[in-house]
């Protein structure tokens, strides 16, 4: 045990060590960074600090009851009673522009904008209808006013109840999505690791020297865990700096503020992390045994990953049909559970069925990929320089070494 | 005194190739053992089988006495294989330091023991070098360093000389002879008989697959002492019947015989022949490389008495 911790650690930080691997776990997070700050740059500039100003001649529109509205940082709007005075504040800079609202807005709902060279920036326009829209409501009946601001909340519920999606934000369907993705090509890119790890380990000739200090399961499986260790480096440091830039951005960007924790989602990768992993490791680590080079074993892993990625292709048909039979297979299927679950998990409720039968069966082909894996690696390791044949993997997992 | 390895009729088929046939031997605390074959003999099969990388067919192996083989065993073996290699892109410290931790060294020894060995083999300034940068030589002595640092009790190096200039040889050499000393058993591997000669006490010697010749070097010598000639005279002594393996020897000829051939049949058809001025003919001493040639061209066999 102790013997796999060493191998763990030392495969960590020899990985944690590459250039390669700073630069992606560096890169990643500064172009996020960069994107939201040019972002935030686009959304301010041109457009001023100074108050927004409207003259009201419908009597209507209160400033007061708007302010108590709980939401984020937005332009402070001043009313004014004539044209005129709204102008002179204008000309002496006090406002970056002023709206008229004639008397018939309600029959004719029409506005009038006057400003300086450059007209109020998209945000403070986005505030001021908000304004708007906020005062017509309380012109309707208590009931519908409700209903009005809440806007539609539709749940879709699965029929023993247990599941449920909630309508009330876009973004909570795409999060996990996208979360999903990451996830998962974070398990690809540890797979694509471990292959690296064993062919490297292969063309150095060390498993004789190592085959006699440590068994061969102590030193994959050491070997496994340094690396998941290491892209859950990356993934921390990632979730770290997405949390980060998120806080900040809300500031800025209102969207956000309907996020919510996907705590349901978070549990769900959590079990099927580990198994995932473990069938891609295997996969990889089989791969690695069995080739020659590292160029030929990304060769065939490049072939390997296809059952893995397949369900990219289906996006379409998620966001559309999540439900259709296609896509319960895939759910079903262990190389391809993973992915699919995430990506419906936005757009329907998987039922729990579904879910209890994929993780039954991605444990049950992780585990039998280890057992396969650990063969080939036995015989596949003292074959220096050349390739295991079919005929001889068949023949060796017969009858073991 | 108890054997630290002790091999019984050892098997290994690989499909329809059986690759060791029969292989019996001891080694024994405070010895340096050679292992000896031609290539494909089934040396090296030998050797995994030994260090449990490759399960035996059939036969038995124990080393350090009974039970199965287990962490701890494996921390007192030092092995340098024949297909051996360092992480080529890692540092050679660290690794040196990676490999004895693997062995159950503690860091801090092992970091302390290494000092003198990197000195020692004239590797202390180049240890913040990557594997890569070392000379063949170089890696061939981090190897040995790698083999050695956790000072094990069962010490099996293949070609333990190979990529080594004369001075390295002689110093390698050295160190073996001390390991022995310090009561350490030594399977040495090598196609240079010489070295074999100079180092081993006693061997065996592999010819496919089986075990042809075992025992002491000294003996063995004696069972094959009349199975060589060395001669001097005019004439072409390359290819004459009853002969196996001719050599030059400082100005002299040196005649490897067939089994069952005696020197005295080969000096009369000397005599008989015109062509051939016979000016010195004696009985040679055989060496280990006559012994080797009579035994894998020739099939030569002889039971030496067990040590």
């Amino acid at each position: 045990m102790h013997k796999a911790f060493l191998v763990a650690r030392h495969a960590y930080l020899e990985a944690v060590k590459k250039k390669s691997f700073l630069i992606a776990t560096l890169g990643l997070p500064l172009l996020l960074v960069v994107v939201m700050v040019i972002a935030i740059v686009v959304q301010l500039s041109g457009s001023s600090k100074l108050p927004l100003g409207y003259v009201d001649h419908t009597g209507l529109f209160d400033p007061a009851l708007w302010d108590r509205v709980e939401r984020p940082p937005q332009v402070e709007l001043v009313r004014f009673s004539e044209t005129s005075e709204a102008q002179a504040a204008l000309e002496a800079q006090e406002i970056q522009a002023y709206y008229v609202i004639p008397k018939d807005y309600l029959e004719a709902p029409l506005l009038e904008l006057y400003y300086w060279e450059t007209g109020p920036g998209e945000l403070v326009v986005a505030s001021f209808e908000g304004f708007m829209q906020f005062n017509l409501i309380l012109q309707a009946p208590a009931t519908a006013r409700t209903r009005l601001l809440r806007g539609a909340d539709l749940t879709i519920r699965s029929l023993d109840g247990r599941r449920q999606v909630g309508g009330d934000s876009f973004l909570n369907m795409i999060l996990p999505f996208a979360a999903g993705f990451a996830f998962y090509f974070v398990v690809m890119s540890a797979g694509g690791y471990m292959l690296q790890a064993v062919t490297n380990e292969k063309e150095n000739r060390t498993i004789e020297v190592l085959a006699t200090s440590l068994s061969p399961e102590q030193l994959i499986g050491g070997k496994a865990v340094g690396l998941m260790a290491v892209v859950l480096t990356q993934l921390l440091l990632w979730g770290g700096v997405l949390v980060l830039v998120g806080l900040v951005g809300a500031r800025y960007f209102p969207i956000l503020y309907t996020l919510e924790m996907p705590w349901d989602l978070i549990g769900l990768v959590l079990l099927f992390f580990l198994p995932s992993y473990l069938l891609v490791a295997s996969v990889m680590t089989a791969v690695g045994s069995v080739v020659v080079d590292q160029q030929q074993g990304q060769q065939i892993a490049g072939l390997l990953n296809m059952p893995f990625i397949f369900p990219l292709f289906f996006v379409g048909l998620i966001m559309t049909n999540p439900n259709s039979p296609m896509l319960v297979a895939l759910t079903l299927f262990p190389t391809t559970s993973f992915i699919t679950l995430t990506m419906r998990w936005g757009f329907t409720a998987v039922p729990l069925w579904q879910m209890g039968v994929s993780w039954v069966l991605t444990v049950g082909a992780a585990a039998l990929s280890v057992w396969l894996a650990a063969r080939l690696f036995r015989i596949g390791m003292l074959q220096y320089g050349q390739r295991l044949k079919l005929k001889n993997i068949v023949a060796a997992l017969r009858e073991g070494h | 005194m108890e054997a630290t390895v002790q091999v019984t009729h050892l098997r290994k088929s690989f499909g329809p190739v059986e690759a060791v046939k029969d292989v019996s031997f001891e080694v024994y605390p405070g010895e340096i053992f050679g292992l000896l074959g031609p290539n494909g003999a089934g040396k090296t099969t030998t050797i995994r089988m030994m260090l449990d990388i490759f399960k035996a067919d059939e036969g038995q192996v124990r080393l350090f006495g009974d039970g199965d083989m287990t962490e701890e065993k494996k921390n007192r073996i030092g092995y340098l294989p024949e297909d051996r290699g360092l992480y080529k892109d890692l540092k050679l410290e660290p690794t040196l330091l990676y490999l004895a931790t693997l062995k159950g060294l503690e860091e801090a020894v092992a970091r302390e023991r290494l000092e003198a060995w990197l000195r020692r083999l004239d590797l202390y300034e180049h240890r913040q070098k990557k594997v890569q940068e070392l000379s063949k030589g170089m890696q061939q002595k981090a190897q040995i360093i790698a083999t050695l640092l956790h000072e094990p009790e069962l010490i099996v190096v293949d070609e333990p000389f190979a990529g080594l200039d004369p001075v390295n040889t002689r110093l390698v050499k050295e160190i073996m002879e001390e390991q022995r000393q310090a009561g350490r058993a030594i399977i040495m591997s090598t196609h240079q008989m010489y070295q074999v000669e100079a180092l081993c006490s006693r061997i065996v010697l592999i010819s496919q697959g089986e075990a042809m010749l075992y025992g002491e070097v000294a003996d063995i010598k004696r069972q094959f002492s009349g199975n060589a000639v060395t001669l001097q005279g005019q004439g072409d002594f390359s290819a004459l019947p009853g002969v196996l393996e001719v050599r030059r020897e400082n100005g002299a000829w040196h005649l490897a015989l067939e089994t069952g051939v005696a020197p005295q049949e080969l000096f009369r058809a000397l005599a008989a022949r015109g062509d051939i001025k016979i000016e010195r003919f004696e009985i040679a001493e055989p060496s280990l490389d006559d012994i080797f040639i009579a035994v894998v061209k020739g099939g030569a066999a002889a039971e030496a008495p067990h040590a």
